[in-house]
């Protein structure tokens, strides 16, 4: 795969000084490539069908969490309601779903609520062709408008988190409540077939599970190209000190506006393919407590880094369904304590951890070599800065 | 030097709850001048730029600016009525966001340097460049132009050699300088500095007042400083600020020998370091 000419921008902003050379962009793709094969080849070998339906789930969420650090990791936006957008892009393509296995009637809740004819809002969803875009177009655009809203009063860091997590709330009890269009608690579920191949279909969900693959795959490489852009670099500029950015002559609130577009659209793209391999969508995946879930992802895996981001998400995810397996009492003590241990212990995320020690790593082998003490980047910077007050 | 006007501020007011931080300031500011601004701690010099600027809103006043350059005025958004406050090329700056002011060609130095700590040099200083780009050209790799932009930037404030170094890593008075040379990549009209030489060496001092030197003319700049030893040596003309007003205007020698300044300065018990007391 070619996937050099991704890579081939300036130094990123967050990984480790150096010129760019062939080794490097070895280096930055590696993750990518590991990726691609690990799923692609190695997974789908080794893996029940049960267990890659799983991990296509929690691939799912890797594509969200790719969102979330954009947000987050680069920008320094905390959004505690990210599961609106993976709810919306989920509904959008379950009413496509649902309206295909009704066949000429409504769905069957409608029915049971009293409506007699569809609702015009859900007419478009008969086709394909506008459900699946819409999926990602509608939270893309939802998230730049309010995010511009929010951003043009400069509402910012713990108040845009609550701002955020308000929505969550509110989004999912309107959904509880509006049973006749939305199915209420229960939400949409009963589904038969995609595009003629049916979902009970093992080899449905094989092939949900490469596009799912293909799709984090596009994902991560859109995300790196961000990134690794000017826009990445204004990006990180915005999380460092927003008010420079302002004075530098940018509408801050538009750029991060925009980011939370891109990131919402990620997570409702996330929550389109989460559906058919689930089955089943329902207001509980769209309030505060999968919000803050798949923050977490993000924290454990290492925000400020793309790879983190995916890494977090399969991580946690497996861990949530082993320990659910296993110990399916207490699991969710478990659960707490991994994310309490996580944040305590590492609190750069998995890939922060592995950083820290392959650079004191590289470090000693480097003194050793050149019998002379050197010292290792990060801590020559710590060194400087506490010269600078 | 030219003497066109380039910023005409009149009656200028500030109030933080009925306090007049700024009380009817007037300053006329000539097209590349270099201007010194002075004044006790709780002058004005910070408020004044923050109303340049847009940090803060002023309450009322006028500042004028002949459109003296008319082949600008196609690039730029159209003329406002005068009925503003501040008034730069044709812009009234009090309705317009920090950011349309900026692209308006007023460049502004924070009292502390503030730098994008994680970026490096370059990356700071290309952040600055892109201010005028088009959103889609953010997602395209760099020009080659714009590097070289970027690099004869950081070549003006001496930082070529640390390109690559993440601006956290900084000393403060390269900071400083990092985040001059984010202003001149940006090639500003106007440049307000606000306390540009803090925290820099004697030497990093001489090379920041050269700087300045070299800049005006083609620039007009407002610096503060409460260096006097600095005030002295690069000044061309001095404003005293005193409760919000201009007390004095004039050479530093001037300046120093007045008496209202001396009482300003040795009534608050604040002798500007060097200063004859």
């Amino acid at each position: 795969m070619r996937r050099e000419t991704a890579f081939s921008a300036p130094p990123a902003p967050l990984p480790a000084p150096g010129k760019p050379g062939l080794l490097l962009y070895a280096r930055e793709a590696a993750p990518f490539v590991i990726t691609a094969v690990l799923l692609f080849v190695v997974a789908p070998n080794i893996l029940s069908d049960f267990r890659l339906n799983l991990l296509a789930k929690f691939l799912c969420y890797a594509i969200l969490a790719i969102g979330i650090d954009l947000m987050w990791g680069y920008t320094g936006m905390l959004s505690l309601g990210q599961a609106v957008w993976f709810g919306l892009g989920g509904y959008a393509m379950a009413m496509y779903l649902k309206l295909h296995a009704s066949g000429e009637s409504i769905p069957d809740f409608m029915n049971w609520s009293g409506l007699e004819s569809l609702p015009w809002f859900w007419e478009p969803f008969r086709y394909a062709w506008f459900a699946i875009p819409a999926a990602m177009v509608l939270p893309g655009l939802l998230g730049f408008v309010l995010g511009y809203l929010v951003f043009r009063s400069r509402v910012k860091g713990a108040y845009f988190s609550i701002v955020t997590q308000a929505l969550a709330l509110i989004l999912s009890i309107f959904f509880v409540g509006q049973q006749q269009y939305t199915g209420g608690t229960n939400g949409l579920t009963n589904y038969t077939e995609l595009f003629g191949m049916n979902l009970a279909d093992t080899s449905t969900q094989h092939t949900l599970y490469y596009i799912t693959v293909g799709v984090l795959l596009a994902v991560f490489l859109v995300a790196t190209w961000i990134t690794r852009s000017p826009f990445g670099r204004l990006m990180v500029a915005i999380r460092d000190d927003e008010e420079r950015v302002r004075f530098a002559g940018y509408n801050v609130g538009f750029m991060k506006a925009l980011v939370f577009g891109v990131s919402a659209a990620m997570a409702g793209l996330a929550g389109a393919l989460f559906v058919p391999q689930v089955g089943i969508i329902s207001p509980a995946n769209l309030g505060i407590v999968p919000s803050i879930e798949f923050v977490l992802l993000v924290a454990v895996g290492g925000r400020g880094t793309i790879t983190g981001a995916v890494l977090g998400a399969v991580l946690v995810s497996w861990a949530r369904s082993y320990l659910s397996e296993t110990y399916p009492d207490t699991w969710q003590y478990f659960y707490g304590a991994l994310f309490v241990g996580a944040v305590v212990l590492f609190p750069a995320g998995v890939v922060g951890f592995y950083r820290r020690v392959a650079g004191e790593v590289t470090s000693r082998v480097s003194r050793l070599r050149a019998g002379a003490p050197a010292p290792v980047a990060g801590m020559e910077m710590d060194a400087r800065v506490g010269n600078a007050d | 030097m030219p003497t066109d006007t380039l910023l005409r501020i009149e009656d200028l007011v500030v109030a933080f709850d009925g306090f007049r931080v700024l009380d009817d300031l007037s300053l006329t500011l000539a097209r590349g001048e270099l201007r010194f601004l002075i004044g006790p701690n709780g002058a004005g010099k910070t408020t004044l730029m923050d109303v340049i600027s847009g940090k803060i809103r002023a309450d009322s006043g006028k500042v004028m600016f002949d459109l003296s350059h008319p082949e600008d005025a196609v690039s730029r958004p159209t003329q406002v009525d005068i009925e503003g406050e501040i008034r730069f090329e044709g812009h009234e700056l009090t309705r317009m966001r920090e950011d349309q002011i900026v692209k308006a060609g007023i460049g502004r130095k924070f009292q502390t340097p503030s730098v994008f700590g994680s970026l490096t040099c370059f990356n700071n200083v290309e952040v600055a460049a892109g201010f005028r780009d088009r959103v889609l050209g953010f997602f395209l790799p760099l020009g080659r132009a714009r590097k070289e932009q970027v690099m004869s930037a950081l070549e003006r404030v001496g930082l070529e050699g640390r390109r690559d170094v993440p601006a956290s890593a900084l000393s403060h008075g390269e900071r400083q300088w990092l985040e001059i040379a984010m202003l001149l990549v940006q090639d500003p009209k106007l440049l307000l500095l606000d306390e540009p030489v803090a925290g820099m060496t004697t030497r990093e001092r001489e090379r920041t007042g050269e700087l300045l030197h070299a800049l005006e003319g083609s620039h007009s700049i407002v610096v503060t400083e409460h260096d006097m030893d600095f005030v002295r040596q690069f000044s061309r003309t001095v404003t005293v600020l005193h409760m919000g007003r201009v007390l004095a205007e004039g050479r530093v020698e001037a300046i120093q020998s007045d008496p209202r300044v001396q009482e300003v300065y040795t009534g608050r018990h604040k002798t500007p370091a060097g200063a004859p007391a």
